[in-house]
């Protein structure tokens, strides 16, 4: 085979996979929507692609087992066949087989499909007689029967004047003898026209496996703008290979035609559509006519990618490509990282030739292109993880047959981008979880019905970007770890002395099922519970540079938390020095760096060291006495100590020097040190030298006094939604204000000769957007004046408000979780200000950013216009504190009364007895969520013309949609005060029916 | 045990070139590398023997598999470099001097790429490994006679590792199974 026909090949490949990947997850969902016809056409289409693809290698196995796939889902579309469990398990295994052929095409004719063929096959036979052709059917020419059409593209063709013709393409003789590949051709002829289907018959050449194959015909229907002859010579053809339909034809057909526009729903049963009784034996008969069903997937094309993107706005590129880009931006780093030192290096020695005045600046501008093109890259390297996720359905689906348990699978975060390799390396431990979940998670059935649960166990796969990190989760609502179980099995398998299990705090009584050899399942089944498993998934993910957290409430079901970095190969970190080693630090983990010395000493407390830092006392562990090396004279005395973040822990690390922050390339360490706790790898720094990364937790494991109970509190709290994101900063005095994430646009460091001052107002010009004003806090909230701006400043642009403004900081600490119910409303009453809470040890100013505008002079209140809002009342369900401070103060004094409910169950209640104008309500909360609540509203007739808008932070296609299912009537992203304003005005002034 | 008398420098012309003489590894005759560390001899397939480093800057890593010497930058890649004696389970109470010569091995794809990869060219991974010597010595043309590896009375020796002893006029040469050696020894990773 020539390299240019295995190039082909791998492209066909690629995309059968991506075709078999999706029909695997709509299959699973057909299940549960047996009458889908969206779902039932994009199967099809999928098989016939990959049908149609193999046919032009002559993958005749391929060929064969996809055809009578294609003919048996043709019945379950045209609702002559139900799709049921059995025939799901017929396809799914049907899918497999082309799965496994597709993994080794040269190969596919030896693997047996028999089975799957004859199963498949009888379904075919089982079905009556075809039925005589349908009248729309006798209306087209003969020969354009063989094609699937799509009145969609015919009609646009002939709307804009275009002809159809049918182009008859030998691809031996007109082709591959010409020197050119088939996918190649026919991207050459899409962008002549418009391809509308391709048709190959491979039972009229004598069957592929013919010792001397005649050539291979394939027909297109093509529509162009093209005049015959000119189309003969583009495409290099003699004139016979070339018919054109008639219009006259194609418009009577396309009068039988529906006409598809997004918003109508799918026709009832439509005329069905010819389906010859095909059978492997007897693959003569042309594919069967019949117009998809549902204008969303109308204009796919079965030879075109599963992307619905342009085709020309995306390449296909190899994967070893990009890893070769991918690393070659890596050495790139490491030698803009060495050309900053040299220059570092001659600006100090202050002998620089004049000739090199100008190095600076250049070595500035490649040194920012270099970091540009490594993100860049990085970004081209990100997939959805939906696909991923996706394949679970199916994971579950046969497990939940094999274990006799009713298993729900909800997936969220389908779009969330990750970094391939992160996809790939997750692929094994989350199957490994979820498997878990459903076995050992899961209660069965009559164990469920007695607690009080729903029959069906839900596992719930999400993923989402938090604070620069990617969280992935799996939930179930299972039976939850038990400590005192867990702990128990340990002693009995002699992990731990029953000595060391008294000790055990709940958390770490979880973190036993991460220990080697450990299975809490009381039955080993094959399923999941070797033995072998949470301690292989927990290496897993570090490697991947991930932690694992649990958490874990008994009898309400246990979540697995996989925190990943965005990506693996280039971290931010900060080079520290311990005798003459040097070790890397991720950023990500640093909060600070305190000097010590006389003034400020570690305190020796029964041996152990802590430094006292801002009233708090942090454990410091001394990084020289972790790693052996010999003690250097007064450790306590001298150095630094990095205060760090793990997990919910803060704790020091004392180190000798501290050196630089560097982008650092993350070189996994070799086999023989992959026991290695303290390290997570290894990087090469700008003169060449190594310095190892240092493994946070495994420094710290076992070496840390346990986690206070405040924390473990939280941990057990938190099975409930997520703690609000906040960014804590300063500006210049020394409280700390935090700001909420949803609040925050973007975050830019810029030094502070940029600001301009006019007439009393600072203001910052930007090159692309409006002139922004800044504000600082100091001037419009009860805190200690500052002094002079430094150099360099930060200014936070919000979002979702009307103003060109930017708030300074002078620093920016970090990113926080605002415990759910901390707020202090009481302590701090000012403008601006939301509340006080207590944020990572350090009393902080939680701002209200709305407020803050108002007290600035910059708030545009919305005008009311003809509604009367002083009468009317509101109740909002919310479950966080931050967002029910927050919005309760953006409608004092816009409308009557606002009535707030803690979660959906209080709402109802409430509702029972107060009258109330709109309800404004979040999405996801405790005990009964916005869904929930807005479906039994509309069910009630009391309620079933209440205005709803629904205030969530997912601001995702899925959620709108499963707002607007549940009949919410309007969706407001969280928080934008002057839309939910604006949105409430809508509500109120709509005439009531 | 009295060093052989291998004309020291001469397998310096080795050193010159990277790749270790890949015409002479295609043949078919078997070539060997002798090597010495703490005052014993071994040898090693030739085939296997990616280059060899002089002085290389050894970054320790404190904590890890006593068998495991330290890291050497090589070209933008990391080396994972082996205490030879360690690795074979000798107690050897002499300390290893400074590190004189790496050994660097060819990672399985590299050997997969041969004209006549070895059978076992799996074991010797996906990332690079060398181990540590004090000096390089002669190129062997051919094995000659092999004995035994010597019996199980040396406690802890990892016997895979070793696949005989050559018995040359000069000594005894201790022939390394370098795909075992290669691998990582059951146990060490904790």
């Amino acid at each position: 085979m020539s390299t240019a026909e295995q190039e082909m090949l791998e492209l066909f490949v690629q995309e059968a996979r991506e075709h078999l990947g999706v029909l695997e997850s709509d299959l699973v969902s057909l299940e549960a929507n047996p009458r889908d016809a969206a779902l039932l056409n994009r199967l099809f289409r999928a098989v016939h692609s990959v049908k149609g693809t193999a046919g032009f290698f002559g993958l005749t196995a391929i060929t064969e087992l996809a055809h009578v796939m294609e003919s048996v889902m043709a019945l379950v579309r045209d609702g002559r066949l139900e799709a049921g469990p059995e025939l799901i398990n017929l396809f799914l295994a049907g899918t497999d087989k082309l799965k496994a052929m597709v993994a080794s095409p040269e190969n596919s004719a030896d693997i047996p499909s028999l089975a799957e063929r004859e199963a498949l096959g009888a379904m075919l036979r089982s079905d009556p007689p075809a039925r005589p052709a349908a009248a729309e059917k006798d209306i087209l020419p003969l020969y354009l029967r063989s094609f699937r059409i799509d009145p969609e593209l015919v009609r646009s063709a002939l709307r804009n004047g275009h002809h159809v013709y049918v182009v008859q393409l030998r691809l031996h003789a007109d082709i591959e003898a010409k020197g050119q590949g088939i996918l190649d051709y026919l991207r050459e002829v899409q962008s002549l026209g418009t391809l509308i289907d391709t048709a190959t018959d491979i039972a009229e050449v004598g069957g592929l496996d013919a010792e001397a194959p005649a050539d291979v015909v394939c027909s297109l229907l093509f529509a162009t703008a093209m005049e015959p002859d000119l189309l003969l010579g583009a495409f290099d053809l003699p004139a016979a290979q070339l018919v054109q339909a008639a219009a006259p034809a194609l418009r009577e057909w396309l009068a039988t035609q529906p006409v598809l526009g997004p918003a109508t729903p799918p026709p009832p049963p439509s005329p069905p559509a010819v389906v010859a009784p095909a059978s492997p034996a007897a693959p003569a008969a042309p594919a069967a006519l019949s117009p998809p069903e549902d204008g969303t997937t109308g204009t796919a094309h079965p030879m075109a990618s599963a992307s619905r993107t342009k085709p020309d706005e995306t390449v296909r590129i190899s994967v070893s490509l990009l890893d070769a880009l991918m690393n070659l931006a890596g050495e790139m780093v490491l030698g803009r990282n060495q050309l900053l030192r040299v220059a570092e290096s001659r600006r100090e020695g202050a002998g620089a030739p004049p000739e090199h005045e100008g190095l600076g600046g250049i070595i500035q501008g490649i040194s920012a292109v270099t970091s540009d093109l490594q993100r860049t890259i990085m970004r081209a390297r990100l997939q959805p993880v939906g696909g991923l996720l996706g394949r679970f359905h199916r994971v579950l689906r046969d497990l939940g047959q094999k274990l006799g348990k009713e298993i729900q699978l909800e997936t969220v975060g389908d779009d969330v981008e990750l970094d391939r390799a992160l996809i790939e390396g997750l692929s094994d431990p989350l199957t490994h979880l979820v498997r878990n979940a459903a076995d050992h998670g899961l209660e069965p059935r009559e164990e469920r019905l007695r607690v009080g649960k729903p029959p069906a166990g839900r596992v719930r796969i999400s993923a989402a970007h938090l604070a620069g990190r990617v969280q992935i989760e799996v939930r179930d609502d299972g039976r939850g770890l038990d400590p005192v179980r867990l702990k128990a099995k340990a002693v009995e398998k002699g992990l731990i002395t029953a000595d060391q299990a008294e000790r055990l705090g709940e958390a770490e009584a979880w973190q036993l099922i991460f220990a080697p050899g450990f299975s809490t399942a009381a039955v080993v089944s094959d399923v999941s519970g070797r033995g072998v498993g949470m301690d292989v998934v927990k290496t897993n993910i570090e490697r991947l540079g991930g932690r694992v957290e649990i958490e874990s409430v008994v009898g309400r079901g246990t979540a697995i938390i996989i925190r990943l970095p965005l990506t693996l190969a280039i971290i931010p970190a900060l080079i520290v020095g311990c005798g003459d080693r040097l070790f890397a630090v991720p950023q990500l983990n640093l909060i600070e760096i305190v000097r010590i010395g006389p003034d400020r000493p570690l305190e020796d407390f029964g041996g152990s060291r802590l430094l006292r830092l801002r009233e708090e006392l942090l454990p410091v562990l001394d990084l020289s006495a972790l790693l052996g090396l010999p003690a250097t004279e007064d450790q306590a005395g001298s150095g630094y100590v990095l205060i760090l973040r793990l997990d919910r822990r803060r704790f020091g690390l004392r180190v000798d020097q501290v050196a630089d922050t560097e982008e650092i390339v993350v070189k996994p360490l070799g086999r023989h040190l992959q026991g290695t706790t303290l390290y997570s790898g290894a990087t090469l720094l700008g003169q060449g030298r190594i310095a190892l990364i240092l493994d946070l937790a495994g420094l710290a494991a076992g070496r840390l006094p346990p986690e206070p109970a405040s924390t473990r509190e939280t941990t057990r709290a938190s099975l409930r939604p997520p703690a609000e994101q906040v960014l804590l900063f300063r500006d210049g005095t020394p409280e700390t204000f935090a700001l909420h994430i949803a609040n925050i646009g973007r975050i830019e460091r810029l030094s502070s000769s940029r600001i301009e001052r006019i007439g009393g107002q600072d203001f910052l010009r930007q090159e692309n957007g409006p002139t922004l004003r800044l504000v600082r806090l100091q001037t419009h909230l009860p805190v200690t004046p500052p002094g002079p701006l430094p150099a360099e400043i930060h200014v936070i642009v919000p979002r979702l408000v009307d103003q060109p403004i930017a708030l300074v900081a002078e620093e920016i600490l970090d990113a926080a979780e605002l415990p759910v119910d901390a707020l202090d409303t009481s302590t701090l009453i000012a403008p601006g200000v939301l509340g006080t809470a207590s944020i990572e040890g350090a009393l902080t100013i939680i701002l209200d950013l709305y407020g803050l505008l108002r007290a600035a002079g910059l708030d545009r209140p919305a005008i009311p216009g003809g509604v009367d809002l002083a009468s009317r009342r509101i109740l909002l369900a919310e479950d966080t504190l931050f967002f029910r401070e927050a919005v309760r103060r953006a409608f004092t004094g816009f409308v009557g009364a606002l009535d707030v409910a803690n979660d959906g169950e209080e709402a109802w209640q409430r509702l029972q007895t107060g009258a109330y104008d709109v309800l404004v309500t979040d999405l996801e909360m405790p005990r009964l969520n916005g869904f929930e609540l807005v479906a039994r509203l509309r069910s009630d007739p009391r309620f079933k013309t209440l205005p709803v808008i629904a205030l969530s932070a997912r601001d995702t296609p899925e959620f709108h949609e499963r707002a607007r299912i549940a009949g919410v009537n309007r969706f407001e992203s969280k928080f934008d005060r002057e839309r939910l304003r604006r949105a409430l005005i809508d509500a109120l002034s709509a005439p009531t029916p | 045990m009295d060093a052989p008398r291998l004309p020291a420098g001469t397998s310096d012309a080795l050193l010159a070139s990277r790749g270790a003489a890949p015409s002479l590894a295609r043949t078919n005759a078997e070539q060997l590398l002798t090597f010495r560390t703490r005052g014993r001899w071994y040898a090693c397939d030739l085939l296997w023997v990616r280059e060899i480093l002089r002085q290389p800057a050894l970054t320790p890593v404190d904590r890890a598999p006593p068998l495991v010497r330290g890291l050497i930058h090589l070209r933008g890649q990391i080396v994972t470099a082996l205490d030879l004696d360690r690795r074979l389970g000798f107690h050897s109470a002499v300390a290893q001097g400074p590190a004189e010569r790496c050994i660097v091995f060819k990672t399985s794809p590299e050997l997969a790429r041969l004209a006549h990869p070895p059978s076992d060219c799996e074991l010797a991974g996906n990332d690079i490994i060398g181990v540590v010597v004090d000096q390089i010595g002669d190129i062997l043309a051919e094995r000659g006679p092999v004995l035994p590896p010597p019996p199980d009375t040396i406690s802890g020796l990892d016997h895979a590792c070793i696949a005989g002893v050559l018995p040359r006029p000069e000594g005894l040469i201790t022939l390394i199974n370098t795909g075992a050696f290669l691998s990582v020894p059951s146990g060490s990773a904790s």
